[in-house]
């Protein structure tokens, strides 16, 4: 983007040539944050449903003044001939009889992403707006092509990341972009959805590990840096790598005897998603088989709240014989800032696990693999309720890690938080 | 930002024998490149491009997104008259 942004500026400037850009981020705000830090002045639209229908980028495409598009993929090296002369210096004729193709009406009077358009719509103010009329739920349920696949999978962490969370919403989301991505593995849009949140071997390069230098040069220049809504979680700034990090927290249980006393007033919801490797939506998942990347979230209860005198939440998790894990203890970071939505915010970290090697060839005798895995383990934090009252509680937890089997794209799992039931 | 796709393909031999005898298939049936007229294409060939939403030749469908900075949307059609750049892209 920065490339075509310095080749395009001057032309811009001199009005031959107006530049509009479309991101495909789940989360506006961090490209909002991207434009800042590079000076991009141009508008830009946010297409987190891929309603373009658009499977990898950057991709750029040239239009003239009828809307005819005239070319698409130009490439930079040949800028001077494909854009400035043959596309700038063009002479291009309107053919009032050539319409757009119907499938791709997606404003006024269209068929595919009208109710994804009203959505957006209703969500990028607060941040992301109420839960309209459980529309995802409904889309979830109705979803039958890969495109309604993932977008309900949009739509499920909108929701995850909105002010009305359910339990389960992340989970949903993983899920559906598994499932779309199994019918279309050649859609990296959507692949990198899921790779954003998912263990490191699968990542192409960090996501997100730009943000923090950006805030820090936009702050230098004397600018306001954006607040990202959502913070970022472990996965989104890590790098590819195959070694399993170590944490940081220690590998001393911290409750072996389970003496913390439990939140039986449940004034701490737990909710866990699993993100596979999106090697498991494809035919062959030998090597990425159970290379998972867990995300733990606690969420106080309204009235209750974190109080930043008492030490960090953390996480216990136990790993069954053979796995590889990153950290068995973690703690959970403090949420930026002070005041009531620090006290509020939810807290998360994410971790990687990995099964044994899967051997190329079956032992004789050895029966099918295992389905799934769950691994025990539990959360440690001090919550505060409305008269001030602190305490520090214990919630058991449970994640189920399905494992995908070869020819079946499977769905990433499932954790339990232990006031569940509650809910 | 980074470039992101699919890797880039590898002609196997299989496959470039495949598409030599999808050509020679496609010639006989009549359906070879489009007839020249000085040295030019007689008729532009719509060429379908990533994703299948923008085809060289046809109209830009009409598209109201969102712009990020929530300041509200934005018509891809208010932009008749002008030539455009469109750039999809992500910030990583």
């Amino acid at each position: 983007m920065p490339v075509w942004h310095g080749l395009t500026k001057e032309l811009v400037e001199r009005g031959e040539l107006v530049v509009v850009g479309i991101t495909q981020e789940q989360h506006p705000d961090r490209c909002a944050l991207f434009a800042r830090w590079k000076g991009l002045g141009f508008p830009i639209l946010w297409d987190p449903f891929n309603l373009t229908g658009i499977d990898a980028v950057p991709a750029l495409t040239a239009v003239d003044e009828h809307g005819i598009v005239r070319l698409t993929r130009p490439d930079p090296r040949r800028f001077q001939e494909q854009i400035v002369e043959e596309f700038l210096g063009g002479r291009f004729e309107d053919d009032p009889g050539r319409a757009a193709p119907r499938a791709f009406r997606m404003s006024r009077g269209g068929v595919a992403g009208a109710a994804e358009l009203e959505r957006l719509r209703g969500r990028l103010g607060l941040p992301y707006g109420p839960r309209p009329d459980d529309a995802a739920a409904a889309s979830t349920d109705r979803a039958s092509s890969p495109e309604e696949l993932f977008r309900a999978g949009v739509a499920a962490r909108m929701d995850h990341d909105g002010p009305a969370p359910r339990p389960g919403d992340f989970q949903r989301a993983a899920d559906l972009w598994q499932r779309a991505l199994a019918a279309r593995p050649d859609q990296y849009v959507w692949r990198r959805r899921i790779q954003q949140w998912g263990p490191r071997l699968d990542k192409p390069y960090p996501f997100y590990d730009w943000v923090h230098g950006a805030a820090r040069e936009i702050a230098a220049r004397g600018e306001e840096p954006l607040a990202l809504r959502v913070p970022l979680s472990g996965a989104e700034v890590a790098g590819r790598s195959r070694a399993v990090p170590r944490g940081t927290a220690g590998e001393v249980e911290p409750d072996p005897d389970g003496l913390v006393a439990r939140d039986a007033g449940a004034l701490v919801r737990v909710e866990t998603a699993v993100v596979l490797h999106t090697g498991a939506a494809g035919p062959n998942v030998r090597a990425p088989r159970g290379a998972s990347r867990i995300h733990v979230a606690l969420r106080p209860r309204e009235d209750a709240g974190w109080t930043p005198d008492a030490d960090p939440a953390e996480l216990w998790l136990e790993v069954p014989e053979g796995w590889t894990s990153e950290a068995r203890r973690a703690r959970f970071p403090a949420p930026d800032g002070d005041g009531d939505r620090a006290k509020r915010a939810p807290l998360s970290v994410d971790l990687e696990v990995s099964t044994p090697p899967v051997p190329l060839v079956p032992p004789v005798g050895a029966g099918a693999p295992p389905a799934s895995a769950r691994l025990q383990g539990y959360v440690l934090y001090s919550v505060c309720e409305a008269d001030g009252s602190c305490v520090f509680r214990r919630q058991d937890v449970e994640i189920v890690i399905q494992l995908p089997t070869p020819g079946a794209a499977g769905e990433g799992g499932q954790g339990r938080g232990g006031n569940d039931e509650d809910r | 930002m980074k470039a992101f796709g699919p890797a880039r393909s590898v002609f196997t031999l299989p496959a470039m024998c495949l598409a030599l005898l999808s050509s020679v298939a496609l010639v006989a049936l009549g359906q070879g490149p489009p007839a020249q007229v000085d040295g030019r294409p007689a008729q532009a060939v719509p060429v379908p491009a990533a994703g299948a939403w923008t085809t060289v030749g046809e109209r830009i469908p009409d598209l109201e997104l969102p712009l990020i900075d929530g300041s509200g949307s934005f018509d891809l059609a208010a932009l008749r008259g002008e030539r455009v750049l469109l750039i999809q892209f992500a910030s990583w």
